[in-house]
């Protein structure tokens, strides 16, 4: 089966849930942008991928140079509407395209993560950009070697206390390392961890809590709120769904030859 | 209920400015049970705005006032009721047979009191385990049938009976039961040509490519439906309210439906089927396993009366031209919007063949240019689950 096209939509289980909270959603993918990137700035990490817009660029090199910090290109990439699992490589630069790439601190840095980047290295990659090596790892495993581009299933039925019913897994775990609403820009940490309770990772959480915070404090607590809320994520067909109390969303997956559905219990903090 | 009668009415005048084609219908629950002042207040409005209005009921609270607003507003009447007697037990008293056989009595005797005033009166007839399952019952609500057309009433739906919660599925019949029940139905109804009960007439159309008649068979994204569009208590737009099941009346994705699911059921469940252009997997809500993300669960019996009304028209009509005669189309959904058909009768027309047929030999005349017809495959899409323009008359 071919996979589908980038799309995210996203409907709201009432008009007054979308009334109280979509105002949390236009804001929190904004503040995760401004996170990544002052993680780098902050001297939290080393490194940061980054968009490099056409129509923005000259704005985003201002930044980054009063940031003391570099940029290397990686790749030119289409855009695309909703969420993507992966880039879309083009030749051309114009409106409809972007360059993805590396902030880094040094040049030497940009250098280094570029290098793996190219050769496929997950694990550098990420210890670069300041994921645990256990989470860096298991990304490698199921990603490249399982070909799980969002191996959220992975990841819970690694998570040492799930249990399994109905060929359903349910999991819980901590907020920070939810990945099942990134889709709709509702994250703390921007990977896979290798277990939803992997305490490296929620270690690694806390400090992208606080700069997160430091950006906007009332929108970072609700994302909070809402990655603590229980929820259901199924892959079926290529097509993601997620189920929350407040909304159900719907976004491209990939092609598998089962379903994949979790319950995450969504009760640890 | 609690809902906000102004918000309401907004939303009908601002739907109308946007949708038009579509039609206002009155849903319920039984929407006849809300305030008179309410209830004649949304029949005026849908009357200004379209020049009738209609309403889905149960039929059992009509009585003259009501019949009264019906003349005053030119409504269309969609009552459900599911059979005579026994048949139509899951409606009104499920509990209590002599309750539930005089509530019967009292809708057939108001459906017929209303046609008798002149009102345009539609059924909609579901199909379960209790009215359907077997050729006995089936006898008694061909009877039915047969009794509502010696009444001048001719028409209606035959829908077949879903639900994901377990103690109404009990009722819902096995697909065998449906294809069973749908053929027995066409079978002896296709004698009378001036029948127009659903899908029978719908399929017949949708073979000979004309539009897609229901949305049902029309690519309908479950996220912002478009052959139904609920005006919510508050006035909000929704969704249809097939997709209400699930616990939410969610609000709509966007205004643009998207076809996401009918890229992976061309590539899945419907691969190579040669009915997909007639039926794309049909209506989300009634996905397999309750998942919109799989073919309808009535795959057997669309796949089935399909397949019966094909070989009926070729069997009369040998060089008939239809839609499942395509393989090579894509898509006829897009074609049908891009302004594009097929010619269903084009073997049998002096315009096209120089020696037209129904059944031998033709030879086609040189096509100058094709013609481009527009077709509206989109918003007049009727809903399967009310009666959209009155169907009796």
């Amino acid at each position: 089966m071919n996979d589908l096209k980038p799309f995210c939509k996203l409907v709201w289980n009432s008009v007054s849930l979308a009334d109280e909270w979509s105002n949390v959603l236009a804001k929190a993918q904004d503040i995760s942008f401004q996170a990544e990137y002052e993680m780098v700035r902050q001297g939290l990490r080393e490194a940061n991928v980054y968009h490099m817009y056409p129509n923005a660029f000259d704005k985003q090199i201002e930044q980054i140079t009063e940031d003391n910090l570099v940029f290397l290109p990686i790749l030119r990439s289409r855009t695309y509407s909703g969420f993507s699992h992966q880039h879309y490589p083009t030749e051309v630069l114009d409106s409809n395209s972007f360059v993805f790439g590396v902030v880094a601190e040094n040049l030497e840095a940009a250098k280094r993560f570029r290098n793996a980047s190219k050769s496929g290295d997950h694990v550098t990659q990420g210890l670069m950009l300041g994921y645990p090596e256990c989470c860096s790892k298991f990304f490698t495993e199921s990603w490249t070697k399982q070909k799980a581009l969002d191996p959220c299933y992975e990841t819970a039925l690694n998570t040492l206390s799930h249990t399994v019913e109905n060929d359903v897994v349910n999991v819980e775990g901590h907020p920070y390392l939810n990945q099942m609403l990134r889709y709709f820009g509702l994250r703390i940490t921007p990977f896979f961890p290798c277990s939803f309770n992997c305490q490296e990772a929620i270690q690694v959480g806390e400090a992208w809590h606080l700069v997160m915070k430091c950006i906007d404090e009332d929108t970072t607590d609700k994302i909070m709120e809402l990655l603590s809320q229980p929820l259901s994520w199924s892959l079926y067909k290529g097509i993601i769904e997620i189920k929350t109390p407040l909304f159900r969303g719907i976004v491209n997956g990939y092609s598998c030859d089962k379903r994949k559905e979790l319950r995450w219990t969504g009760k640890m903090k | 209920m609690r809902y906000d009668l102004q918000k309401i009415l907004e939303s009908m005048e601002q739907m109308h400015k946007t949708t038009r084609g579509n039609s206002f219908c009155m849903h319920g629950g039984e929407c006849t049970l809300i305030p008179r002042g309410d209830f004649e207040t949304i029949l005026k409005k849908m009357y200004e705005l379209q020049g009738q209005s209609a309403i889905q009921t149960n039929g059992y609270t009509i009585n003259n006032d009501l019949i009264r607003l019906f003349k005053n507003y030119r409504t269309n009447v969609g009552v459900s009721i599911d059979g005579d007697g026994e048949l139509n037990a899951l409606r009104g008293f499920p509990d209590n047979p002599e309750k539930n056989r005089k509530y019967t009595d009292k809708v057939l005797a108001n459906i017929l009191k209303m046609k008798k005033e002149g009102i345009h009166v539609g059924i909609i007839t579901v199909l379960h385990k209790v009215n359907a399952s077997t050729t006995d019952k089936l006898e008694k609500l061909l009877k039915f049938i047969l009794f509502l057309r010696s009444n001048d009433i001719k028409g209606g739906r035959l829908n077949l009976m879903w639900s994901n919660h377990p103690e109404a599925k009990q009722y819902q019949l096995t697909p065998e039961q449906a294809s069973n029940a749908w053929l027995f139905l066409y079978e002896n109804l296709k004698q009378y040509p001036d029948h127009h009960w659903q899908p029978f007439r719908e399929f017949v159309d949708n073979l000979l490519g004309f539009a897609q008649s229901s949305c049902s068979l029309g690519k309908c994204d479950y996220f912002c439906t478009y052959g139904a569009k609920t005006i919510l208590p508050d006035g909000t737009l929704g969704n249809c309210d097939r997709t209400h099941q699930e616990e939410h009346a969610y609000t709509r994705a966007s205004d643009k439906p998207t076809y996401e699911r009918y890229e992976i059921l061309k590539q899945t469940d419907c691969k190579g089927c040669r009915y997909w252009n007639v039926c794309f997997g049909g209506c989300p809500a009634e996905g397999v396993d309750g998942d919109w993300r799989n073919k309808t669960r009535w795959c057997e019996p669309i796949y089935s009366l399909y397949e019966k009304v094909e070989s009926d028209l070729k069997a009369m009509f040998p060089n008939i031209n239809l839609v499942s005669d395509h393989n090579e189309i894509d898509d006829y959904f897009d074609m049908l919007r891009s302004g594009k058909s097929i010619q269903p009768f084009k073997k049998m027309s002096r315009d096209k063949a120089v020696n037209p047929s129904s059944w031998k030999g033709v030879k086609m005349k040189k096509q100058k240019e094709k013609a481009k017809v527009p077709i509206n495959a989109h918003g007049d899409c009727a809903h399967g689950d009310h009666t959209d323009h009155g169907d009796s008359s």
